[in-house]
């Protein structure tokens, strides 16, 4: 039953991701703000551009690496069986095939996370955004090259190995050009220490680590070595902790205000992110020492000696990064705590001195966005707007009509019904799987013929919320 | 069928000429076309993986191919008529265009379901080899994708009856259709040509 | 509707014309593709090969005649995913059968 339960989430959770990414990519192309060229949208934009980009090409492969392990398992069919002239490591290349680029779809938001985080908080420009984009553009083509770095020791030969390894050390450039850039962005700025800031830093030591080790793990020579080893797994955690996490957890912070109209709490942020950094440290650089000493992965208990006082101390990183979850967890729980308590409301919109557009609105934004679409000019275009004194909101201007789309059911009703479908097809119960699979064609045609999914917000009422935030700031600007 | 899952917003926002629903919607195919190409590298790795069963001069033949690519390149031209009639608003023309590609595409489903039971009856199934586990599910998943082409032409049909005038909302989804029902067609020369043909020679 | 830009502005939607011009192309393709496989006139690489071009000019004829693909400056963002698809689909199909062939051979597995 586990690998039937995990063919179907993952059939289902990749419909949602696939449909998302193409939401996203058309979004960015074809509804980007007037006067937003392609260099001059925020490198967060741009990466969410890119990673809906590898969605959209890899999660198809997923979708078919996973139907056909699902074809063999309820229908005996041969694509990866041992007999029957079926291939199992066909299974290995197709889901590799995504399983890398996912990997990028991972952390390049993350990246782009970091590339706003920098600048805003080292109060300069983010250093070479072009060369930022152009990093982001080949990481993204690239890593449709390098799958078969997980699979090195299959038993392809040298020329495959060498094709796939040379590609892999390749990607490396781009991101160490990432790196750099957010380095230069840092120096000679005036450097303010927040909770995001600290995600920021702690993440450009040990995601340059994890990338290094990863470069080691290209050679397809050592990797004969490393292959399943604990290296691999202090490297991947490494770059995945890292940069996933981290940049997560950074972007969080940075973004809270915005989205709930409240910052989170500094101190528990600041307490987490050393538990986290200094735990991770502990409970993974050992890891690499293990792996070195030939100890594999995926083992439930070992009798050599040599590797037990390393253990150990990964064993007090484990603990570490316990309190760091712990700290979290309390950040989260005192910021909704506190979040009614002046100092940590966000009355201006731009707690932050942010450089993008998304500042210049309330927090939270009301539900269109913006009254009056912005026009923009140049890259960072609210802190270009500041600097020339420009009213980004226009606000008292002559508000009109906004026309919006209708709250809908739909995604909700046929989620609920391929949660029935995916469940009754883990445990054979065919008759509910079909009630299932007609309930979502059932809500996808009836979304079809619904007439009524779109309203418009009277000017009156933008004025008023317009007005209202216009206040508040005034009041704010007089204290 | 995700035509839908993008609703247009622009609105108060009047430089948008450009139509996102059916760019979308050709995105969607997009990443379908790669559903498919994922299928044809598995069928290219299995394709001589017969297993003592079965091979493509014993089970294929030219008469059923032949009859089964004349249905739907048919129902690529009738569909056709019936955009340029959505074109000029002629209503009773575009449902009377859908109804016969949609006989087209139900003959061409129901030629492929009898050359499937054939094939079954004959020892000659999915299960039989990893090659005709590898035809079996590309050449279904291009069937399957008609089958809910068959769908939407249905429900396109039954939304159609009855109005006076064809609505953006309704040319998109016209749009959207038309743009599958061809892009199936495209599938289904790469399935001729690389399953059957290259197969036969 | 309020906001009357119309969904065709810039597309082109073909004529009766032009869908039958493509249709007879697609059909002369078809029945040469199925000819030269009936009638064994060639060796086999030779066959694959006539094929290939020939599928590969029905995609065009089709591409053009039938999704009106190419055509506008509008439908440039249409052409790029298009290209960048074709790009994805040859890297994953070439890569796929490079990398199986290539460790069938060293496992000694076919």
């Amino acid at each position: 039953m586990g690998v039937d339960y995990y063919i179907w989430a993952i059939q289902i959770s990749g419909v949602g991701t696939l449909l998302t990414g193409v939401n996203f990519f058309v979004t960015i192309v074809k509804m980007r703000a007037p006067g937003m060229t392609w260099l001059k949208m925020p490198v967060f934009t741009w990466t969410a551009f890119c990673s809906s980009i590898l969605i959209m090409a890899t999660f198809p492969v997923l979708t078919v690496a996973v139907a056909l392990l699902g074809l063999d398992r309820y229908f005996g069919m041969h694509f990866f069986t041992n007999d029957g002239g079926g291939n199992q490591m066909l299974y290995l290349n197709l889901i590799w095939a995504w399983g890398h680029p996912e990997v990028y779809i991972l952390v390049l938001p993350a990246f782009g996370v970091f590339s706003e985080v920098v600048p805003a908080f080292s109060g300069k420009p983010l250093f070479g955004y072009k060369t930022m984009v152009y990093a982001t553009c080949s990481i993204m083509v690239l890593s449709f090259l390098v799958w078969v770095h997980h699979f090195f020791t299959m038993g392809a030969g040298p020329d495959v190995n060498a094709f796939f390894g040379i590609a892999t050390m390749i990607i490396s450039i781009p991101t160490g050009v990432k790196l750099f850039n957010w380095l230069f962005t840092m120096y000679k700025g005036r450097i303010q220490y927040h909770a995001c800031m600290y995600w920021a830093v702690g993440f450009m030591v040990v995601f340059t680590i994890g990338g290094m080790t990863g470069v080691m793990m290209a050679i397809p020579g050592s990797d004969f070595v490393l292959h399943n080893s604990l290296f691999l797994i202090a490297h991947f955690h490494n770059v995945i902790i890292g940069g996933v996490y981290f940049g997560y957890v950074c972007g969080m912070n940075f973004w809270a205000p915005k989205v709930l109209g409240f910052k989170m709490n500094e101190a528990w942020g600041i307490r987490a992110f050393w538990f986290w950094l200094v735990g991770f440290f502990f409970a993974f650089m050992p890891l690499y020492v293990l792996g070195f000493e030939g100890m594999t992965r995926r083992i439930n208990h070992y009798d050599n000696p040599a590797w037990h006082p390393w253990m150990l101390i990964a064993e007090v990183g484990a603990v570490l990064i316990l309190f760091g979850v712990v700290c979290q967890l309390m950040q989260i729980f005192v910021s909704i705590r506190d979040c009614n308590k002046p100092e940590n409301r966000d009355f201006t919109g731009d707690p932050w001195n942010g450089r993008t557009l998304e500042w210049s609105t309330s927090s939270p934004p009301p539900v269109y966005n913006y009254a009056i679409v912005p026009h923009v000019s140049s890259l960072d275009a609210f802190t270009h707007d500041k600097e020339n004194g420009i009213d980004t909101r226009q606000a008292g201007a002559q508000y009109e009509a906004i026309h919006m789309p209708k709250n809908t059911a739909s995604g909700i009703s046929a989620g609920a019904f391929a949660l029935i479908f995916g469940f009754a097809a883990v445990w054979y119960i065919w008759w509910l799987a079909a009630i299932g699979l007609v309930g979502v064609i059932a809500t996808v045609i009836a979304r079809s013929a619904n007439k009524d999914i779109d309203y418009y917000i009277p000017a009156e009422e933008v004025a008023r919320i317009e007005n209202e935030h216009t206040r508040k700031l005034m009041a704010q600007a007089a204290e | 069928m995700a035509q839908n899952t993008t609703v247009p917003t622009a609105g108060h926002d009047e430089h948008h000429h450009e139509n996102t629903v059916v760019f979308g919607f050709w995105v969607y195919l997009m990443t379908d076309c790669i559903i498919f190409g994922s299928l044809f590298a598995t069928f290219a790795v299995l394709r001589n993986q017969f297993n003592g069963g079965p091979t493509p001069h014993e089970l294929f033949e030219f008469g059923g191919l032949g009859l089964e690519t004349a249905l739907l390149l048919l129902s690529s031209i009738t569909y056709g008529f019936g955009m340029i009639a959505a074109h000029k608003t002629q209503i009773s023309q575009v449902i009377m265009w859908l109804g016969v590609t949609f006989l087209l595409g139900l003959g061409f489903v129901g030629l492929e379901v009898r050359e499937f039971a054939h094939m079954i009856a004959d020892g000659a199934g999915p299960d039989r080899s990893a090659f005709l586990s590898a035809f079996f599910t590309l050449v279904s998943t291009h069937g399957l994708h008609v089958t809910c082409g068959l769908i939407w032409i249905v429900t396109l049909m039954v939304q159609l009856m009855g109005t006076t005038e064809i609505p953006e909302r309704m040319m998109n989804k016209l749009t959207c259709l038309s743009l599958f029902w061809h892009f199936l067609d495209i599938v289904w020369i790469c399935v001729f040509t690389y399953v059957y043909l290259a197969s036969m020679i | 509707m309020s906001n009357p830009n119309t969904s065709s502005s810039g597309e082109s939607h073909g004529s009766v014309s032009s869908y039958l011009i493509g249709f007879v192309l697609a059909v002369i393709l078809t029945v040469l593709s199925f000819g030269v496989v009936m009638s064994h006139s060639l060796a086999p690489t030779g066959t694959l090969a006539v094929l290939s071009v020939l599928a590969l000019v029905q995609v065009l004829v089709h591409l053009h005649y039938f999704l009106h693909m190419g055509s506008g400056s509008e439908a440039r963002w249409n052409n790029i995913a298009f290209v960048f698809t074709v790009a994805f689909v040859s890297i994953l199909i070439v890569g796929t059968v490079f990398i199986m062939a290539n460790t069938s051979i060293n496992m000694m597995s076919r």
